[in-house]
């Protein structure tokens, strides 16, 4: 099997894909793939089985872990279980994971610091080791899914951590705890060493030294991480192969070059510690990936053993995932793999010894296109300039950052003189260098936002990918052109689709308490927003871009929607108008459309005005037509005095049926609204005011005879909403109800003039 | 696996352009393989050794040509490698020490020459006739290295020759060679085109003693392959 170890990876990859995706129809290709090698000489009988014994034995492990059923136990309230892990300690909170004795189900524990009535911020929590024995008071639950399309699933990202349950521990008199393994000492020095870079440096210096040498990122300002994901460079954010080559480097010339140790010593200290730094570095994928291949590299040495790199790699690969075969869902996981992979197949390309530049450009190229797709199914944009960024940035990073750090972690600890010293010269230049990088995030942000990359889309891209490079090693220069350009044309296609696809779309997003419809207009004619609900901040002064962030963004993004040809807000609630702001602020906004009595606050009107959109205010009887599609104002016709009776009243014919978007309106003014149109009759309403009793009056449910409801409201939302009252008089007249807390996002998805409802949670 | 010659170990090594399609299963290991020098660029249009020019003849075989008993009595034979210093010490291995598997490392090469050289309707047709050893011989070896050849095609060979027991080829001189006489007798006839295959062609005498063995009983045509070219 020697070289040919990655195909038992892709076996086992192959066989994750029925289970976890539901795409049985990659094992068939596979099965196919491989046995058309076996027909045509290119692997022995012996290898064909087992490959295929591998698939079936790993298939079987996959669904037996899977189907480990994760029903609580008979006693929910109490665990029984033993500390797996670190225990990850913030300012804010305590997070470690506990793994039950009885059932070996993993749940993840948080306790808020502050929250002990006393005022103790420091709680007695010394008991809590990893290995510890505790028994834990608390109610367990499953960790909240994402019930919009394109949003980040918590539940998921935990299944994938393998952890099922998540609990709140409300007070440490609910836990005890006993015990603890030898790991704990190790997770003692890390704290300590975290604590010690925090109180004797700045906390600039301390932030970027802890995160990128102890691989706690919690420190970096957000928006660091955020620019850093933005372009494609998170990678150097996380401890990765680059830092553990570069560490293994530094530790193995200065060892030699000093003369303390000899080589074999070396490679037996290096066996010794990596796994140490591993588990000291935060055990992420990406450094357990790193830190094992190069162990499984020393050893194969020391034996004397020729094993291929790519061959290393598969079988650290075939090891971790028989660990937990939910690891491939982790996107950490994948991406660490995948670049790892990517530069190993092109070592016989880089062996042609090209220019520093050249093979630099190559290098981010190759990483960047090998994750493309992954890039896309997980943030829906990519940033083609990144490759050149890359280009400063790595070397920036290997060169300058990672030395330096390197140097004031070691003058921290020993030297403290010279370490305020260096601590300055790092802050100066650092922080010079990432107000650079500000600048040029403002000044040429071409992100492409390409929209959801399908699964089936996975094979022809990485067929076109391997094509290319094949090609670009074998130096065919012609055969790389097409290829590459195929690459590309199959981006364009993706992207284009929603211009060729005649299915229109009117979402109502679950956006919890408040409102936020999406029209999107077959052959993407236009997408008009009807509000754009907002998160209050703790205090319920302000908005957040909570909402905007996690859940209308990422929506539109994964429809690949940039521009918005219509944004109404009813009225000025935060619940319907919070994240215009940002909205204005990403997207490109072609018209806001308003009632006359809207009150603009002044962070809008700042937006507003820096992006000169267009506003536009209308009054009961005018009506707008925006991508072709029209909309009719029925109310306000005056001034109530309330926000909320003040909303926009639309009326609209989509996919061959009658809406009607009602905002917040009360009883009264819809009765201003069926007066003055008393032949008014629809087929969709929104219920007003997510369903509070103070609207949607029998009246009007009589005269415009919905036949279906949309309730868009927060789940067990504090104002009782909706209504019981509501909801009986909808089912007196026949109405169903479609209502966001229970079924998430809800779409109605037409082509021409018929069309079906469907919700995101079943 | 391990070379067939050095018995180094082999590791593949994947890259992209061998990622979809692995590279054939090897039996040599880079070094030897590249020791062996193909037959490739411009060869003789009659015997497959190097010429200048393309579409040449070469001396020896204009030569051949000359003499009215021998012209065209061989149509062409094509070689897969020069019989350069270490394929004659492999030749040596296989044959005369008998390393049978040996036989391997030219697998690929001889098949796809077989391949390139005759189409396929033409490979369909054709007899694949390999050049007897005499009774004597066989029993020394073990093996026919002309039989074990085309077994690597996997084809069936057909013994439509016998050889009566003269002296070794290769102690003789060049004149000896081309003047001895016919020491093939033909079993039975046929009236197929026939591919004499052989392991080696240095004069191309044997070949054409075949040849004109099988073409006096009525064989319409007669090409040869052979795995080295002196």
């Amino acid at each position: 099997m020697k070289g040919n170890w990655h195909l038992i990876a892709l076996a086992m990859l192959a066989s994750s894909f029925p289970v976890f995706l539901h795409k049985s129809i990659v094992v068939f290709f596979f099965l196919l793939w491989i046995t058309m090698l076996y027909l045509l000489n290119r692997l022995t009988g012996r290898q064909l089985l087992l490959v295929i014994s591998s698939l079936v034995l790993f298939s079987g492990w996959i669904v037996f872990t899977h189907e480990l059923s994760p029903s609580p136990d008979s006693d929910p309230d109490i665990i029984q279980g033993k500390i797996i892990g670190s225990i990850q300690k913030s300012p804010e909170k305590t997070v470690f994971t506990v793994k039950d004795t009885s059932s070996g189900l993993k749940t993840l524990v948080t306790y808020f610091n502050n929250q002990d009535k006393n005022g103790n911020s420091g709680p007695p929590f010394e008991q809590l080791r990893r290995g510890a024995d505790c028994r834990i008071k608390g109610r367990f639950e499953l960790p909240p899914q994402a019930t919009n399309p394109g949003e980040f699933d918590y539940r998921e990202y935990l299944k994938s951590k393998d952890i099922s349950y998540q609990l709140i521990l409300s007070s440490t008199d609910n836990i005890d705890c006993k015990g603890s393994s030898y790991l704990h000492y190790v997770d003692q020095i890390r704290s300590s060493v975290l604590r010690y870079n925090n109180s004797h440096l700045s906390s600039f210096s301390a932030s970027w030294l802890n995160a990128l040498l102890i691989g706690d990122d919690t420190q970096l300002p957000e928006e660091q991480s955020d620019r850093f994901q933005r372009w494609g460079i998170s990678h150097l954010l996380a401890i990765s192969g680059l830092h553990v080559g570069l560490l293994m480097a530094i530790f193995y010339h200065l060892a030699v070059k000093t003369g303390w140790w000899t080589i074999e010593k070396i490679q037996s200290g290096l066996i010794a510690i990596l796994p140490i730094y591993a588990i000291l570095a935060g055990e992420s994928p990406s450094v357990w990936r790193a830190c094992l291949l190069a162990v499984l590299l020393i050893v194969c040495k020391k034996l004397k053993c020729s094993l291929s790199l790519t061959d290393c790699l598969s079988l650290i690969f075939i090891g971790l995932m028989a660990g937990n075969p939910r690891l491939i869902m982790q996107t950490g996981f994948q991406f660490s793999y995948l670049i790892t992979f990517g530069l190993l197949l092109s070592k016989k390309f880089f062996s042609k010894s090209f220019s520093f530049l050249y093979i630099s450009l190559s290098v981010s190229l190759i990483a960047q296109l090998t994750i493309l797709p992954i890039q896309l199914d997980t943030f829906y944009f990519f940033q083609p300039l990144s490759i050149i960024l890359n280009l400063f940035v790595v070397p920036y990073f290997t060169l300058f950052v990672m030395p330096c750090l390197l140097t004031l972690q070691f003058s921290v600890l020993v030297i403290a003189p010279l370490s305020a010293y260096l601590d300055s010269v790092f802050f100066s230049i650092h922080r010079s260098m990432l107000l650079l990088l500000g600048k040029l995030d403002r000044l040429i942000d071409f992100s492409w936002v390409i929209g959801d990359f399908p699964v089936v889309m996975y094979f022809p891209y990485f067929i076109f990918l391997i094509m290319f490079m094949a090609k670009v090693t074998a130096e065919r220069r012609f055969q790389a052109l097409l290829y590459g350009s195929s690459l590309v044309a199959l981006l364009v296609t993706i992207s284009l689709a929603p211009f060729f696809n005649p299915n229109g779309k009117v979402t109502m997003l679950d956006v919890g308490q408040g409102d936020c419809f999406v029209i999107e207009l077959p052959h993407r004619k236009g997408v008009i927003l009807i509000d754009a609900a907002g998160a209050t901040s703790a205090d319920f002064h302000s908005s957040t871009d909570k909402v905007y962030k996690q859940i209308i963004k990422p929506y539109l993004y994964y429809r690949g929607i940039t521009t918005i040809d219509g944004l109404f807000l009813s009225h000025g609630d935060m619940d319907h108008d919070g994240s215009a702001p940002y909205l204005l602020h990403d997207m490109e906004v072609k018209k806001l459309i308003t009632s006359p009595y809207y009150q603009f606050d002044h962070q809008l009107t700042d937006e507003l005005e820096k992006r000169g959109t267009r506003v536009v205010q209308l009054n009961a009887g005018q009506s707008i037509t925006v991508g072709g599609q029209t909309l009719f104002i029925l109310s306000p016709t005056r001034d109530s005095g309330n926000p909320n009776d003040n909303s926009l009243v639309l009326f609209s014919k989509i996919g061959g049926k009658r809406w009607l978007f009602t905002g917040d309106v009360g009883k009264e003014a819809e009765k201003a609204v069926t007066d003055a149109y008393p032949y008014l009759r629809i087929d969709v309403l929104k219920v007003a005011h997510h369903g509070s009793k103070t609207s949607t009056s029998k009246e009007i449910l009589q005269q415009t005879t919905p036949k279906a409801a949309l309730i868009s409201v927060g789940k067990s939302n504090r104002y009782g909403h909706p209504h019981q009252e509501v909801l009986e008089k909808l089912r007196h007249f026949d109405t169903s109800a479609m209502r966001t807390d229970r079924q998430g996002a809800v779409w109605y998805s037409f082509f021409g003039q018929d069309g079906t409802f469907y919700s995101f949670l079943p | 696996m391990h070379c067939l010659w050095c018995d180094e170990e082999v590791v593949p090594e994947v890259h992209w352009g061998n990622l979809l399609l692995p590279d054939r299963i090897t039996h040599l290991c880079g070094k030897c393989e590249a020791a062996l020098e193909k037959l490739e660029g411009n060869l003789c249009d009659k015997c497959g050794r190097h010429v200048d020019r393309e579409g040449e003849t070469c001396r020896d075989c204009r030569r051949w040509e000359q003499l009215s008993q021998w012209e065209g009595v061989l149509t062409r034979n094509r070689s897969v490698y020069t019989y350069n210093g270490r394929m004659q010490t492999m030749l040596a291995k296989w044959k005369y020490r008998g390393d049978y598997k040996l036989r391997e490392a030219f697998e690929h090469e001889f098949r796809d020459t077989f391949h390139q050289v005759f189409t396929r309707d033409f490979r369909k047709r054709a007899t694949l006739v390999p050049i007897p050893l005499s009774e004597e011989r066989l029993c020394e070896r073990g093996f026919n290295q002309a039989a074990a050849l085309i077994d690597l095609l996997g084809k069936p060979a057909e013994q439509l020759l016998t050889r009566t027991h003269g002296e070794k080829q290769s102690k003789k001189t060049r004149r000896e060679r081309i003047f001895t006489e016919n020491p093939f007798t033909l079993t039975r006839p046929t009236d197929k085109p026939v591919i004499l295959i052989d392991d080696i062609y240095t004069t191309g005498t044997t070949l054409r003693h075949a040849a004109r063995t099988l073409k006096n009983q009525g064989c319409p045509e007669v090409f040869s392959l052979t795995l080295a070219r002196s």
